[in-house]
């Protein structure tokens, strides 16, 4: 394999189609098809279980897929080693070499391609520079701490100069603190590179503020290909409803009433011309205000966590979470009036959980 | 607690320490001193007793001629069963630690032969090496060779017995290089095919360094085993004939408990028990500085 001229080291494009892989009698993913633009930035998000590591590993080709076909670049890559596919990949423990220096880590495959040694020190030489591991290059893994040994983990990406980077929740095992500003340097490096990005999280907060388009996968199956902005605005199932934001979108089923939709059955109708049956309601905790004239509501307890005030409101016989500025003074046992805006407003589909743009709610 | 506080700290340690200190100074710290001491004197017979001579025992060490033929016969032996029992471990290891059906069939069959006793084994092998009705005399007669005397020939009775201790060793030795490579993370093979690296390339830049101190523990433990092991002499062949198969400890019994000669066996002991400890100081010093541990 001839390896990729500077020019070709930006990133290139992949197709995933119908991609599936049976494991035994589990289908870990399930016929999933994807566009990944060339440079982009994309997370694959779900939760554990969901197929995503194993999406991952075959586009890196770790394993093979049990039926639909992959294309980088144009070029049907399902049937090739990993080494041919010109990616470089991130794993999770970072898989250091623990027997060799930082250095021979990071040029470790430049060595197995005998590429020349003026040419491996001054890649060598960009990538210490970008990360920061100039003096750490003789020291073993061993000898770093877990945010120096994910940089290394970087460096060794950096230095193949694939169009195409593969990362498998690399942050997992750093504390909060590091995970922030690691987080904020990847994106910064993906940019800087102007390379493919493929990224695998179980984080929201990661995919929301890294992502150009988020892959989120339930069981399998992709559920969502869509921007963080619209995933969060317009959810396109009840799972993906559930699983952005934080804390989750509040989920109310609707029952029919004369002229529209109400709480409960038998109440009055609060959301004219909306169908009732069979509908959940779906609404931000965010998005609701406490306003004279909105529906009458008790508070049951409170959550104070600085910024936010988040109450649990006791409302038409069921509950939902109201989340309300940190100065706000509500207390448990209050009554409180909420107001719904419409234009907030999400409806599903209670048996099949899909998203129903067609109800508008008129109020 | 009053009265604990008020006895002295140091007298709990030592009754602590006692059990295990009174059997290892009776049974090995003072042999192994009065071993050393017994190698300057001469044998008491009888109503001689023992004089002190010296260093003349280790004299007669080196115009000994039984004591350099079974001191070359252990250096042939080490030779012939370390790297290869080590090396088909290796490789039995690698190979039961793959994906094949009857992986466990395969494992336990390779660790077989380790818990057989050797006196049991040596009785099995005896029967192989049998001249006229023996399997190996059957296995080989169809390419023209038979009426070989394995055990009995001098040319091949070592070998021979070199055969049948890598039989009996590897299959203990693949189980800690079985362990080793379990704990091998799979990303770390994994990174290195996604560079480019063939099986061949992880095994010697990541798996075989990653497996140096199983290597290391692996080899003192054969070096060891080679001078040890000597249950079969005494069932195959009493060292014989003419000495060709007798190793180092085998002829320490002898001296000591056919000859009655203590003082010369005790020489003898001392110089095992230096050559051990020499290997064992080299592989350590040699191979720990090349070693990776976690």
């Amino acid at each position: 394999m001839s390896e990729p001229s500077a020019s070709e080291c930006r990133g290139v494009g992949i197709s995933l189609r119908s991609v599936t892989k049976i494991f035994g009698a589990f289908t870990a993913v399930n016929d999933v098809s994807l566009d990944i633009a060339p440079g982009e930035f994309l997370v694959i998000l779900g939760p554990s279980g969901c197929g995503k590591s194993t999406l991952l590993r075959l586009v890196a080709g770790l394993e093979s897929v049990t039926s639909g076909s992959m294309l980088m670049g144009g070029a049907d890559i399902t049937a090739l080693p990993p080494a041919d596919r010109r990616l470089s990949m991130v794993f999770q423990s970072y898989a250091l070499f623990p027997h060799l220096s930082v250095r021979e880590n990071i040029v470790f495959g430049l060595r197995l391609r005998k590429r020349g040694a003026q040419e491996v020190a001054e890649r060598l030489e960009i990538a210490s520079r970008l990360l920061g591991l100039g003096e750490l290059l003789d020291r073993k893994p061993s000898e770093l701490s877990g945010g120096q040994q994910q940089r290394v983990a970087l460096g060794r990406a950096i230095v193949s100069k694939k169009p195409v980077c593969l990362m498998d929740e690399p942050l997992s095992n750093l504390d909060a603190k590091l995970r922030n500003s690691m987080r904020r340097e990847i994106h910064a490096l993906q940019r800087t590179l102007g390379i493919t990005m493929i990224y695998v999280t179980h984080d929201q907060v990661e995919a929301m503020t890294m992502a150009d388009r988020v892959a989120l996968l339930d069981g399998g199956r992709l559920v969502q290909h869509a921007t963080p902005a619209e995933l969060y605005s317009r959810p396109q199932t009840v799972f993906a409803a559930r699983f952005i934001g934080t804390p989750p979108m509040n989920l109310v089923p609707l029952h029919e009433a004369e002229g529209g939709a109400a709480l409960e059955p038998g109440g009055a109708v609060v959301l004219p011309g909306v169908p009732g049956k069979g509908v959940l309601l779906g609404v931000r905790p965010e998005d609701i205000v406490l306003a004279p004239g909105g529906l009458p509501a008790r508070v049951l307890d409170t959550e104070f966590l600085g910024a936010d005030l988040l109450a649990r409101c006791a409302l038409a016989g069921g509950e939902v979470l109201v989340r309300l500025p940190g100065k706000r003074e509500v207390a448990g046992g209050d009554g409180v009036r909420l107001v719904l805006p419409p234009q907030a407003l999400h409806f599903f589909d209670a048996a099949s959980g899909r998203r129903r743009d067609d109800i508008l709610c008129g109020a | 607690m009053t009265r604990i506080s008020r006895t002295p700290q140091w007298l709990y340690g030592w009754l602590l320490l006692l059990p295990s200190a009174v059997l290892l100074i009776a049974f090995t710290h003072y042999p192994i001193v009065r071993t050393l001491y017994n190698s300057f004197f001469t044998t008491p017979r009888g109503r001689i007793p023992a004089r002190f001579i010296g260093l003349e025992n280790y004299q007669a060490l080196l115009h000994d001629e039984i004591f350099l033929r079974v001191l070359v016969n252990n250096f042939l032996f080490a030779l012939g069963t370390i790297p290869a029992s080590v090396g088909l471990a290796l490789l039995m290891a690698v190979w039961v630690n793959g994906t094949l059906p009857g992986r466990a069939l395969a494992r336990t069959s390779f660790f077989t032969p380790t818990v057989l006793p050797m006196v049991a084994v040596a009785n099995i092998w005896l029967f192989f090496y049998t001249p006229q009705v023996g399997i190996l005399e059957k296995m080989l007669a169809p390419f023209g060779i038979h009426g070989v005397n394995w055990l009995g020939d001098p040319s091949t009775v070592l070998w021979c017995l070199a055969v049948m201790a890598v039989w009996k060793e590897a299959g203990f030795f693949m189980i800690f290089y079985l362990a080793a490579l379990q704990g091998v993370p799979p990303d770390l093979t994994e990174a290195a095919r996604i560079e480019g690296a063939g099986r061949w390339y992880c095994f010697r830049r990541i798996t075989w360094p990653l497996l140096m101190p199983t290597t290391i523990f692996v080899l003192l433990n054969a070096t060891i085993n080679c001078f040890k092991l000597v249950d079969h002499l005494f069932i195959m062949t009493k060292g014989g004939p003419d000495n060709a198969s007798s190793l180092l400890l085998y002829y320490i019994y002898e001296t000591a408990f056919a000859y009655w000669d203590t003082a010369y066996a005790s020489t003898l002991t001392v110089v095992l028990l230096g050559l051990l400890a020499l290997t064992a100081l080299v592989q350590f010093l040699y191979l720990e500085r090349r070693a990776h541990y976690r």
